[in-house]
């Protein structure tokens, strides 16, 4: 068996796929790997990829060329996938879709197609929510903060959202986990940065209970429900706590008596 | 009444939310616009929640009420004339601010505005129109805003109103008009249908204009909405169901709230509820509502005169498959989408996966399962190239009891019992008579 690790990146995904696609072996015999995801096995042979934005390119180029766009959308979204095993479900895809041409995307017993779709629904699903739950606070210098931490790598998408959205604001959007931010001046392009200082982190951080918006918006929350159908079970199942850490509602502040409880 | 001077911005929010809260819309779809340069906003089709409250209601829309001042009486309303609560009003200019800057940190993803209603329906209905043309033309809104139409405004007022917002609801409170004079006495059945009617006049002569001569400007997008109050009055569900059809098929609305009575003042015509809000009710009646609008039921064919009441321990559709056996089993390689769509644990996305899929192979019940069919409410119903899933009793009673047995895990309250059959003193309360003197001399000598 062949691994062929790769780092988490759509370019050095499919550079991999080059590589592999290109050695002549049966897929049978290869895999892919993302990097530190897996314990190294006996009999196999690892093989570090060596990302090239020729051997994505010409791999892009084959999939449109031979199967379809959508293939191609689909393997950008499953490279956007918080998943581990993304990297050998894409291959596995690719190794079916030559095999079936365009159709393969209407193939969903097959569960390569099954699971490009799956990723494809996840990542959106997450962007989806994330649109609703991103919390923006002022900062004293008039810049709308906020900070994310999810599963899947939705930064682009979400911020994408935002730059149509409030295009005549300055804000930043800050993904913690990957630690790229993405940042927009009023009425310009909004761009991707990669490692964001630690004094303004602290700042985004803490943005949230300074605002005085943040005071009005967390009475807001509070009264709106109805007292005698109080479903926490259902709150949760709509909004897990994995969103509520970055979110003014839930943030701890020093609150009046009575309004600790959203 | 008390009115309150000098409340600061903090209080009167506080104020308008708590009286605005039980009206149960809060949803932001149906209007879809781009941002633009030198605005602020825009609006998705689908429309995205932002929070949920501790009830699990979703919160959507900043849902405030202009005013708690009211001129009427409606006996379920928190706001009514002769409660003593402490009345306030914003002023369009604090309404635009609070929008504004929740927009702007993502808070809220539009406005919703109601009102109690102010000296009298034009003076509200214009206060309204003054705020949302604020919003609009001088804060450069461009988000999502529901507004109320108050029933007994000038007509002109409303089309104003259509033209600012992108959603526009009237209450009908009420199903029917009987229960509406009881407990609403300012209000009548034709003053709520009259802006109705209004509305939807506007959305079809919008629809009819080959060129909208100004895009930005469309009379009501995301349609218009209403809303029923359960159980307040003694109407059947059949009933409640009946009208929202015919609200659906002759007012074109959009989307029909139901919302569980919430019993907040003590007046003797309303009814008491020990059990808390019908909330088991409020539900089934959304899991029908979700029937009639996407899956090709009709309401006479989910209730009768003769059941008026949804089931307790099923859900509607459910419900519907056990009593129309006949039709099942389905063969899910073959069947058409509605025929799938009919089929209990099978939904829209699953019942469109399958048509997609079966197209390149014939599919068995793990690809099912990976669809998202609900295989252990489905598996009664189908079958996969000829087989079932795993034998089971073919009749009503077993598969009703299989269903409920999964079901009321799920359901918070239980109500009656076996609705499909028969209920036998004998088997199910195991009453057992003793044989009389006659009996064992009978059995003995033989002589009946």
């Amino acid at each position: 068996m062949d691994v062929y690790v790769c780092e988490d990146d759509f370019c050095s995904i499919l550079s991999g796929i080059y590589d592999a696609g290109t050695s002549g072996r049966p897929s049978r015999e290869q895999r892919l790997e993302l990097k530190g995801q897996r314990e190294p096995e006996l009999f196999c042979r690892y093989l570090e990829v060596q990302p090239e934005k020729r051997k994505a390119e010409s791999v892009m180029g084959t999939v449109r060329e031979r199967i379809s766009g959508e293939a191609c959308r689909l393997l950008w979204t499953a490279s956007l996938s918080g998943d581990g095993e993304k990297a050998d479900w894409m291959y596995r895809f690719l190794v079916d879709g030559f095999r079936q041409g365009p159709k393969i995307v209407h193939m969903l017993s097959l569960p390569s197609v099954f699971q490009m779709v799956e990723y494809d629904r996840a990542v959106g699903n997450e962007a989806h929510l994330l649109t609703g739950f991103v919390r923006f606070a002022r900062l004293p210098e008039g810049i709308l903060a906020g900070s994310i931490g999810p599963k899947n790598d939705v930064l682009a998408i979400v911020a994408e959202h935002f730059e149509d959205r409030l295009s005549g604001e300055n804000w930043m959007l800050w993904d913690e986990k990957r630690d790229k931010a993405a940042v927009h001046q009023a009425n310009r392009e909004t761009v991707l940065l990669r490692g964001i200082p630690e004094d303004i982190r602290r700042r985004i951080k803490a943005a949230g209970t300074q605002d005085p918006y943040g005071d009005l918006w967390r009475v807001f929350v509070h009264t709106i429900s109805i007292k005698e159908r109080e479903n926490r079970k259902c709150q949760m199942t709509h909004l897990p706590l994995r969103f509520r850490e970055y979110m003014t509602e839930w943030q701890k502040t020093p609150c009046p008596p009575g309004m600790d409880m959203v | 009444m008390l009115i309150q001077e000098h409340l600061t911005l903090r209080e009167k929010l506080e104020i308008l939310t708590d009286a605005a809260k039980y009206d149960v819309a809060c949803t932001s779809s149906g209007a879809d616009r781009k941002g633009k340069k030198g605005t602020m906003g825009s609006a998705v089709p689908a429309g995205i929640c932002h929070s949920f409250s501790a009830d699990g209601r979703c919160i959507s829309l900043l849902k405030i009420l202009f005013t708690n001042e009211c001129i009427y009486d409606c006996r379920y309303c928190v706001n009514r004339r002769s409660n003593d609560v402490v009345r306030t009003s914003f002023t369009p200019e604090e309404v635009c601010t609070l929008t504004m800057e929740f927009y702007r940190r993502n808070y809220i993803e539009g406005l919703f505005l109601s009102s109690g209603i102010l000296h009298s329906p034009d003076y509200t209905m214009e206060l309204i129109c003054r705020t949302l043309w604020k919003l609009r033309h001088e804060h450069h809104f461009r988000g999502y805003i529901h507004v109320k139409a108050i029933p007994g405004a000038d007509p002109a007022l409303i089309e104003q109103a259509g033209f600012l917002a992108d959603r526009m609801s009237v209450n009908l409170e009420l199903p029917t008009a009987e229960g509406l004079r009881t407990l609403a006495p300012g209000k009548t059945r034709e003053k709520i249908l009259l802006p109705m009617r209004q509305i939807q006049r506007g959305i079809e002569a919008g629809k009819q204009e080959l060129i909208p001569y100004r895009r930005d400007s469309a009379f009501v997008p995301a349609g218009q909405s209403t809303q029923m109050i359960v159980g307040a009055t003694p109407e059947s569900d059949y009933q409640m169901l009946s009208v929202a059809e015919a609200l659906y098929q002759s007012y074109g609305l959009k989307r029909v709230f139901y919302s569980a009575f919430v019993r907040v003042n003590d007046d003797s015509l309303l009814p008491a509820l020990p059990g808390g809000p019908p909330l088991l009710r409020e539900h089934r009646l959304y899991q029908a509502d979700w029937l009639l609008r996407y899956y090709g039921f009709q309401a006479g064919e989910l209730l009768s005169e003769d059941r008026p009441n949804f089931n307790v321990l099923l859900d509607p559709k459910c419900d519907w498959a056990v009593r129309h056996l006949e039709q099942f089993p389905v063969e899910v390689n073959r069947a058409d989408y509605y025929t799938l769509l009919r089929v209990p644990g099978m939904g829209v996305k699953s019942a469109r996966r399958i048509v997609e899929a079966r197209r390149h192979a014939a599919l068995d019940f793990p690809d099912l399962k990976r669809f998202g069919v609900v295989l252990k409410r489905a598996m009664y119903f189908i079958t996969c190239s000829g087989r079932v899933m795993m034998p089971f009793r073919q009749d009503q009673d077993a598969i009703a009891a299989s269903l409920a047995g999964e079901e009321r895990r799920r359901a918070w309250e239980i109500g009656e019992g076996n609705a499909y059959r028969q209920m036998s003193l004998f088997d199910d309360f195991h009453i057992t008579v003793p044989p009389t003197a006659e009996d064992v001399s009978g059995a003995v000598w033989g002589v009946m």
